[in-house]
């Protein structure tokens, strides 16, 4: 059990306890006595020797009475100043420490509120004026638990707030808390922290309970908003991967859709296409061989359309730790396989000595690497032998590789169109493809947070460069 | 149903005698007869245009006490019950189990094919693009025909590897 607090006579900080005044005065009487017994014994003792002849005797005797009481009478003087100033002094400090202390209270936004043994006010301060809006006045000497005309805690919260003060009361406890919703005079609701603590007499008993009052309204308030928009983060962000794993499920189907209808009739037109190349295209008319070829193309592009479809379709995230792939290694491998499909092409694929590690899954890069190599020979300056220059490096946290030629460029116009699906620059029939390399590029570029943009090339063709970001970040 | 006679009455023939096609699309049976007239003429190829139209002619086989086809050709994406359930039954029935069964889909999903293996599935064949490659298939179908059906092959006596069987059975309980 913790000693009982009293606040409003705490003994200042500095000084010693203070005698009580039944010391103080028997200190004074003991003093009083001592002197007076001494002076008696030795008054006489001393008029003997000193004054050996009995006639002035009696004379002496009653100046020797006058100088008693003078004696004693200084004697008092100086005690009782003393007293008084000691007493003076600490109601002086008493005083100077109830100002601060009030000041204090005064100063901070708590209100303090002060209940005799009933629960019934017998202070308010200033702040309790503010805080609930009434006064002093109107409030003292109330009791919210039993005054029906007082609605001072609301309903719901009373019988909790209630049993708190009760119980730390009947434990004994030096205090309690409560934190609970409080009506103001205008009937608003406000939320309060209450600490409240007994103040105890001498002998124990408790005279009052002292609450000081923190008005939380605000902090609550705050404190709501902030979880309900939580919630409706929460909320919208779940809402959203729902979303988007329906539109995953959605383009899964899909893919699966064409893989399986789309090309079940370009099987037909291929298949019996080139049943009757076969069989019969010797007895046909020239006109009819060449339509058939037409017919056979037509259905070749086709294939080649659902097959850029799927492989874009398939573009995914790679899950996992951060791939580091040697983009060297890689675009040799490109540059040999590039080369070994197109003998015929004059010319060069140089790769760079030195090319970073790329954050990128091996299987993703060599496809990009593929496209971009296989579009530089596709679309080769034909009259001058092709030169395509791969180089890289790292700066400022991103690594960069650069595909270029010396082919015929690609005009400013159509470099952001290019990355789209399904854009060319050619017909189909003069450079076959289906347009779905360069969007392969690009999205496989932003799925690992890089971007890819075409620039000119001091080679005299197009340039393409890559950025990966290498701090986990993305480059845009 | 036509029973089917038994070829020569010597050597087993070195072709699958009798295919069932399952294939609901068509365009696409007639390619693959088409390639199986090519390929192997003397296979007798029946068709069933859906899932339940194939457990229905094995059904009426084994109650005929007939003799049940060689190879099943078997499209996944079928109306009605889908390939993955005709393989299951056809593998759950004690008098189909033995009969290879090849996958013959649209689909390069590896999902798709790991699931028609894990189901019992004998092979998976991808459809093709082009005449090219019904050619292929049908090719691919009779060379697994043959193997599946190949005798054990003649080994010298004398030069047998021990086996591993053999060595187990010692310590096996």
């Amino acid at each position: 059990m913790e000693n009982p607090t009293d606040v409003t006579s705490n003994p200042p900080a500095n000084g010693r306890a203070l005698p009580s005044p039944a010391q103080s005065a028997g200190l004074v009487a003991l003093v009083y006595a001592s002197v007076g017994i001494v002076w008696i014994l030795l008054s006489d003792w001393l008029l003997a020797i000193l004054i050996p002849a009995a006639e002035y005797y009696a004379l002496v005797q009653s100046w020797k009475g006058s100088a008693f009481v003078l004696v004693t009478a200084v004697l008092l003087f100086f005690l009782l100043r003393h007293q008084y100033t000691r007493r003076t002094r600490r109601t002086e400090e008493l005083r100077e420490v109830n100002q601060r202390l009030n000041l204090h209270v005064e100063n901070t936004p708590l209100a303090l509120v002060e209940w005799d043994k009933g629960l019934r006010v017998t202070r308010w301060s200033p702040q309790a004026e503010e805080i609930f809006g009434w006064s002093a006045a109107e409030v003292m000497g109330r009791d919210w638990r039993h005054d029906d005309d007082w609605q001072f805690v609301v309903g719901e919260d009373r019988s909790q707030v209630g049993q708190i003060v009760d119980r730390s009361r009947a434990e004994n406890t030096t205090g309690s808390f409560s934190l609970n919703r409080n009506y103001r005079k205008d009937g608003s609701i406000i939320w309060c922290e209450w600490y409240n603590s007994w103040v105890f007499d001498g002998e124990g008993e408790v005279v009052s309970m002292m609450s000081l009052v923190h008005d939380v309204t605000a902090e609550r308030e705050a404190v709501e908003e902030v979880r309900r928009l939580n919630r409706d983060l929460e909320g919208r962000v779940h809402r959203r991967t729902a979303e988007l794993a329906q539109a995953n499920a959605d383009m899964t189907a899909l893919n699966y859709s064409i893989s399986h209808d789309l090309r079940a009739p370009v099987r037909a037109v291929l298949g019996f296409g080139q049943i009757m190349e076969r069989r019969h295209a010797h007895a046909f008319p020239e006109e009819a061989r060449t339509h058939l070829g037409h017919i056979l193309r037509a259905g070749e592009q086709m294939d080649a359309l659902i097959d850029g479809l799927l492989e874009y379709g398939r573009l995914e995230a790679t899950r996992g730790p951060r791939p580091s792939t040697d983009a060297r290694s890689v675009a040799l491998e490109v540059a040999r396989e590039v080369e070994a499909a197109l003998p015929e092409a004059k010319g060069a694929i140089e790769v760079s000595g030195s090319l970073p590690a790329l954050p990128m899954d091996r299987t993703d890069l060599r496809r990009v690497l593929h496209n971009l190599v296989g579009n530089a020979v596709k679309y080769r300056e034909p009259g001058r032998p092709m030169v395509i220059r791969v180089s890289g490096g790292t700066d400022s946290g991103v690594a960069r590789l650069r595909v270029e030629d010396n082919g015929p460029g690609i005009p400013e116009e159509h470099r952001d169109r290019l990355f789209r699906l399904f854009e060319r620059m050619h017909r189909a029939d003069e450079v076959p493809g289906a347009g779905v390399g360069l969007a392969v590029v690009r999205r496989s570029m932003e799925l690992v947070g890089g971007h890819v943009v075409i620039g000119d090339s001091h080679l005299g063709g197009a340039a393409f460069e890559l950025t990966f970001p290498l701090n986990g970040s993305t480059t845009q | 149903m036509t029973r089917v006679t038994a070829m020569g009455a010597g050597s087993p023939p070195s072709w699958p005698r009798r295919v069932l096609l399952v294939e609901d699309s068509e365009l696409d049976l007639q390619l693959t007869l088409d390639a199986f007239g090519e390929v192997l003429p003397q296979t007798r190829v029946d068709t069933a245009r859906s899932g339940e139209e194939a457990l229905e002619q094995l059904g009426q086989e084994i109650e005929a006490g007939g003799e049940l086809p060689d190879l099943v050709l078997l499209d996944l994406k079928l109306p009605g019950i889908p390939g993955s359930e005709v393989l299951r039954e056809v593998r759950a029935e004690a008098r189909t189990r033995r009969v290879p069964v090849v996958i013959f889909s649209s689909s390069r999903e590896e999902s798709d094919r790991a699931e028609c293996y894990d189901s019992g599935a004998n092979g998976y064949l991808v459809k093709p693009r082009n005449w090219d490659g019904f050619l292929g298939v049908v090719r691919s179908a009779g060379e697994f025909w043959l193997q599946w059906n190949a005798p054990p092959p003649w080994v010298p006596p004398g030069d047998v590897a021990p086996s591993r069987w053999a060595r187990d059975d010692g310590g096996a309980p």
